[in-house]
């Protein structure tokens, strides 16, 4: 099952609280070659997250993930392309694992990976109706998905704290769901339309979303 | 009186109009007929017509939901809808012989309304067959249509849930589209 000369399996240090699987996640979609990561904790069962075919398998399910999960550590190896390991367990799609990782990884700090003042775009929408979420992540990502913006900014047209911009952008990140701009990029014209009357913002993220929200009050949704 | 039209389109057998049902407050208006392309989908009626379906959001807007029929021979609806449109919900039926070749056709047909960002895909039948992801399919629409990022969600017709995260994503990007657009 595993590729030849992949029986060294290397360990990294115990850890409290997902930010070193995040941080190995997302050091492990860079690689070329498929892997598998086998996350081992003190507090839940073992969790496998296969990169070369995007899925995972847990026995726990996700809404009893823990938020700080004890002695986490984190072991990665190589498999054989085209030979994914464990066909006996039911693996299950790897977007609703990485969205709750990365809403607790790091909390509202920024994810390790990512730099103060970059700007993202969304790339692909993650499958919502897979994934719990609030009617505020929906209106960032709709944001998102049409400019290339900062935490700081996105919360300014949305409506949002800077924080859970940020908390935001690391789960959108974490997943492959956003890329950040290839280089130094001026900001879309309606965030300086924005900034330019603060007393405004706040109503103008409400009434920019006017459709939206009044669809919301009327079925439902957090 | 403000009005949101907003189309659901797919092949036969998708579920259109089942999801119509799921949304509207009214019962459907729904016309059906036997179908006469047994071999393509083994349903004994299919829309030959429209649906139609309303969600009331004030005493002043309304949602217009229409489900647009999905054999070909039926496409000179499409041309007179798609004018009205703010949106479009396209079903995919993933157990087809070629779903990918069915939402290319559709998004084709209605690529204005692609590119004004209201576009959400829902794929129905995932549990029948699983691939293609929605992954790929937001891959091979990124390729063919880059002008704008559609949304590609897995979908049950029968749930009200899901097709209110799909609605609520499509009225999302209409507003946001409109916001960095303005002037």
């Amino acid at each position: 099952m595993f590729a030849s000369g992949a029986s060294e399996v290397r360990e990294r240090p115990d850890t409290v609280g997902w930010r070193s699987v995040a941080t190995a996640i997302h050091s492990m979609r860079q690689l070329p070659m498929p892997m598998l990561l086998t996350v081992v904790s003190s507090d839940c069962e073992p969790l496998w997250v296969d990169f070369s075919t995007g899925r995972y398998y847990w026995e726990r399910p996700l809404t009893a993930m823990p938020e700080q999960p004890g002695g986490v550590t984190v072991y990665s190896q190589p498999i054989e392309a085209g030979n994914p390991p464990y066909p006996w367990v039911a693996w299950r799609a790897m977007d609703p694992l990485l969205w709750q990782i990365g809403r607790y990884a790091f909390g509202t700090d920024r994810a390790t990976w990512m730099r103060p003042g970059d700007r993202y775009a969304l790339q692909r929408w993650p499958n919502l109706t897979e994934i719990p979420h609030s009617t505020e992540e929906i209106r960032m990502i709709a944001t998102l998905a049409n400019g290339y913006l900062t935490a700081q900014e996105l919360g300014l047209l949305t409506g949002a704290d800077e924080p859970t911009a940020q908390r935001v952008l690391n789960m959108l990140s974490l997943m492959g769901a956003v890329k950040p701009a290839g280089g130094p990029l001026a900001p879309p014209a309606v965030v300086a339309k924005v900034q330019a009357e603060p007393q405004q913002a706040a109503a103008a993220s409400t009434s920019n979303f006017g459709f939206f929200s009044r669809l919301r009050d009327k079925m439902g949704g957090r | 009186m403000a009005e949101h039209v907003i189309l659901v389109v797919g092949p036969m057998g998708a579920g259109k109009t089942t999801a119509i049902s799921a949304l509207s407050d009214i019962d459907t208006i729904r016309t059906e007929a036997v179908n006469t392309e047994r071999d393509v989908v083994d349903k004994a009626t299919t829309t030959v017509a429209l649906d139609y379906g309303e969600i009331e959001l004030s005493p002043n807007e309304k949602i217009r939901l229409y489900g647009v029929p999905g054999q070909k021979r039926f496409d000179f609806m499409w041309s007179i809808l798609k004018q009205r449109a703010v949106g479009m919900i396209v079903l995919v039926k993933n157990d087809a012989e070629d779903p990918v070749g069915d939402l290319v056709a559709f998004f084709d047909e209605f690529r204005e309304i692609h590119e004004r960002g209201g576009v959400v895909v829902g794929i129905t039948h995932s549990d029948l067959a699983p691939r293609p992801t929605t992954y790929e399919y937001q891959q091979i629409v990124a390729e063919r249509y880059p002008s704008a990022l559609a949304p590609v969600f897995t979908v049950d017709p029968r749930s009200r849930d899901q097709l209110v995260v799909m609605l609520s994503v499509l009225a999302a990007n209409v507003d946001s589209r409109a916001m960095f657009l303005a002037r």
